[in-house]
């Protein structure tokens, strides 16, 4: 999402979309199709529902393009869509589940936080787990703590990025981000004490 | 140094580019240590979930959208001429509605169009009695009054012959 605006081309296609171009409008989904469908998935997290989530994400903005002024990149206006998006979906779709990580052993698990903690390479089967304990963190993280983590962690997003994705202040991201990744570890360690 | 502040750097730095007086402050806070410890776990696990590939873009999405989309006009433009109708029918009902309330205030009140109303007949009965009544009192008026007849006034002038 990071094509901005200036780019002749795309200029043209959003002009042709806004005088009601339909047409042009597919143009316009395959340039930005891709980075839609990943942060839908780091968002969402499955595969079965991206589709038709990133179609929701498209029409949504197909409807708002008139609304669409050239302040920002239109990627950047496209991911503001679709965070809300996704935000609404987890909003209502917030499921937990079990984890791999509890089905380890007492010593298998300090193995991987181990080599976490050294930043080593991880093997196949800690990198499953580890990804799927995260994974299940996220899940249940609330669902705008889960958006921050995603746009900087998963999405690798600069502070500026977020905050002009979520309308926020850039201060702000910051602070929330450092909230979000606080209660994630609240999270871990109470999980663990129950363990 | 504030545990805060430590863990914000442990967040946002990796362990070997972490200053001196955090990595100092590691050692003496057990607390902030152990932070750390969770925070690289589930950093390794972010790490990996970043690593996973997104679900790759499925042949015609774009056809598919703007299918979808010109499905949706489709419905929009049935459901607009609905309620266009709708609206027109409305339109149409409210001035038959002021048409026909213009037409009863402008009618006369009786005539061949229209029977007079209970209470003008009511007001037309105590106009008949008030006339009916003033002829009474104009009777009776022109009886003590009338000239060539006997009265007190004409009486009283008689002269005696």
């Amino acid at each position: 999402m990071e094509n901005p605006p200036r780019d002749a081309q795309e200029v043209e296609w959003i002009k042709r979309v806004q005088r009601g171009e339909g047409e042009a409008f597919a143009l316009l989904i395959e340039l930005h199709e891709r980075r839609v469908r990943a942060l839908v998935f780091h968002l969402v997290r499955r595969r079965d529902e991206v589709e038709d989530i990133a179609q929701e994400i498209f029409i949504k903005a197909f409807r708002g393009i008139r609304s669409y002024n050239f302040r920002s990149s239109f990627g950047t206006w496209l991911g503001r869509i679709a965070a809300n998006h996704c935000y609404d979906y987890l909003r209502r779709e917030q499921k937990a589940r079990v984890s791999y990580y509890w089905q380890m052993s007492e010593e298998s698990s300090r193995k991987l936080e181990e080599a976490a903690e050294k930043q080593d390479a991880l093997t196949a089967e800690q990198e499953i787990v580890v990804r799927d304990l995260v994974d299940m963190l996220l899940a249940q993280a609330p669902a705008g703590d889960r958006m921050i983590l995603v746009l900087k962690e998963l999405e690798d997003r600069s502070v500026e990025e977020i905050a002009e994705v979520l309308n926020l202040r850039v201060n702000t991201v910051k602070v929330r981000l450092h909230r979000a990744r606080r209660r994630m570890l609240q999270q871990l360690k109470k999980w663990r004490q129950r363990r | 140094m504030r545990c805060d502040e430590a863990r914000e750097s442990v967040e946002e730095l990796r362990g070997d580019a972490l200053p001196a007086p955090i990595r100092e402050h590691l050692v003496t806070c057990a607390a902030c240590a152990a932070y750390a410890r969770e925070w690289r776990l589930v950093e390794a696990g972010l790490r990996a979930l970043a690593r996973e590939p997104v679900p790759a873009a499925s042949l015609g999405f774009a056809a598919r959208v703007v299918r979808r989309l010109e499905g949706l006009a489709e419905a929009g433009r049935k459901s607009e001429e609905l309620w266009e109708r709708a609206g027109r029918r409305f339109v149409y009902a409210t001035l038959l509605l002021a048409l026909t309330t213009l037409l009863a205030l402008l009618l006369p009140s009786s005539g061949p169009l229209r029977a007079p109303a209970t209470t003008e007949a009511y007001f037309a009965g105590l106009e008949v009695a008030a006339t009916a009544n003033d002829s009474l009192f104009a009777d009776e008026a022109s009886s003590d009054f009338a000239p060539g007849r006997s009265g007190p006034t004409e009486g009283s002038s008689a002269k005696p012959r």
